[in-house]
């Protein structure tokens, strides 16, 4: 067999040897990882709205905090200038601390500070209302909403939501 | 130019080696590409072309729950692969627009009552407009009782 391969076949062929099986390795690799290629990668925030027609349609997380006794409730309203933040007993409705941040990017990691230590004081705080103005583009209210979850998910997950406006009258 | 061509035989022919590196190299760089954008979510998702979406820094991306794809434009909206509802002004045509979307949301969500699937919004958005339409929108999901939204938006690039 060596005499034969001396003698007819070419040296580069024996170059080869090594590299056949990683080539077939990569040739059925790629096509699988082309198959499952993301040209993007989607973000999405989870909120969810209250029902209007009817009562089963509530939020299973409004239905179990009604439940619950000495709650807070987190009150997001985003305006065009600022972030006001209000905590709300929930038993009574009543405003327990408010807090305005404006609204720009450079502000938003005081949003961090308040979050933290509004969950170090209370344990059962998990909902946020958020209520946003109409005049606020899209890109903006995306902005500040995953700002806001991706701080607030970190010691425990939060539930949004977002509160329907409705036509002005 | 005119390309020679070689009418040799093949034992005539000079004995032509064939250069591996360099193939080798292109198939390496492609396959750290494919690795980087590898995703393991199946993505059944496109951004049609008359919308933007806004981007965001992300250090976490859940998997997509949606079983109802909404396509909010400037001047239009579109529910999964249906008919396209045209706007020129939000405002003063919302009622109508809201009692359209209103009713082919609450057919989607019949079918997936029907098959025991959750009903989630997964709301695409172009990124300039305003959060009135957003509004009317998500006024009209609740109307039929849709109570779970994911506000889509794209990764950016670290």
């Amino acid at each position: 067999m060596s005499f034969f391969k001396k003698t007819f076949l070419d040296n580069s062929e024996d170059e080869l040897d090594p590299m056949l099986p990683f080539m077939s390795l990569l040739l059925i690799i790629i096509p699988v990882l082309i198959g499952n290629i993301a040209f993007y990668h989607f973000k999405s925030i989870e909120v969810n709205i209250p029902g209007i027609n009817q009562d089963k349609n509530k939020p299973e997380q409004l239905k179990e905090a009604s439940k619950m006794d000495e709650k807070v409730i987190l009150q997001l309203r985003v305006d065009s200038d600022k972030l006001i933040f209000t905590l709300l007993n929930e038993t009574d409705g009543q405003t327990v601390s408010e807090e305005n941040i404006a609204n720009k990017e450079e502000e938003f990691n005081k949003i961090q500070t308040m979050i933290l230590k509004l969950q170090e004081k209370y344990h059962k705080l998990d909902t946020t209302l958020v209520s946003i103005d109409k005049k606020i583009r899209y890109e903006d209210v995306v902005k500040i909403l995953n700002h806001f979850t991706e701080i607030a998910n970190h010691q425990k997950k939060m539930t949004l939501v977002i509160m329907p406006q409705g036509e002005d009258v | 130019m005119k390309s020679k061509v070689s009418f040799l035989s093949a034992s005539e022919r000079p004995n032509q080696k064939l250069n591996i590196t360099s193939l080798m190299d292109v198939l390496t760089i492609i396959l750290i590409f494919l690795l980087v954008n590898y995703s393991s979510v199946e993505q059944d998702m496109q951004v049609p072309d008359y919308i933007k979406l806004p981007k965001v820094q992300a250090k976490t991306l859940e998997s997509l729950k949606q079983t109802l794809k909404l396509v909010v434009g400037k001047d239009r909206i579109k529910i999964n692969d249906g008919k396209e509802i045209q706007f020129n002004n939000f405002v003063s045509q919302q009622a109508q627009i809201m009692e359209r979307l209103a009713e082919s949301m609450a057919k989607i969500k019949e079918e997936n009552d029907v098959n025991k699937t959750p009903s989630v919004l997964a709301l695409q958005a172009d990124k300039d407009i305003p959060y009135e339409i957003i509004d009317g929108v998500i006024l009209s999901a609740a109307s039929v009782g849709i109570t779970q939204i994911e506000l889509m938006s794209l990764k950016q690039p670290d």
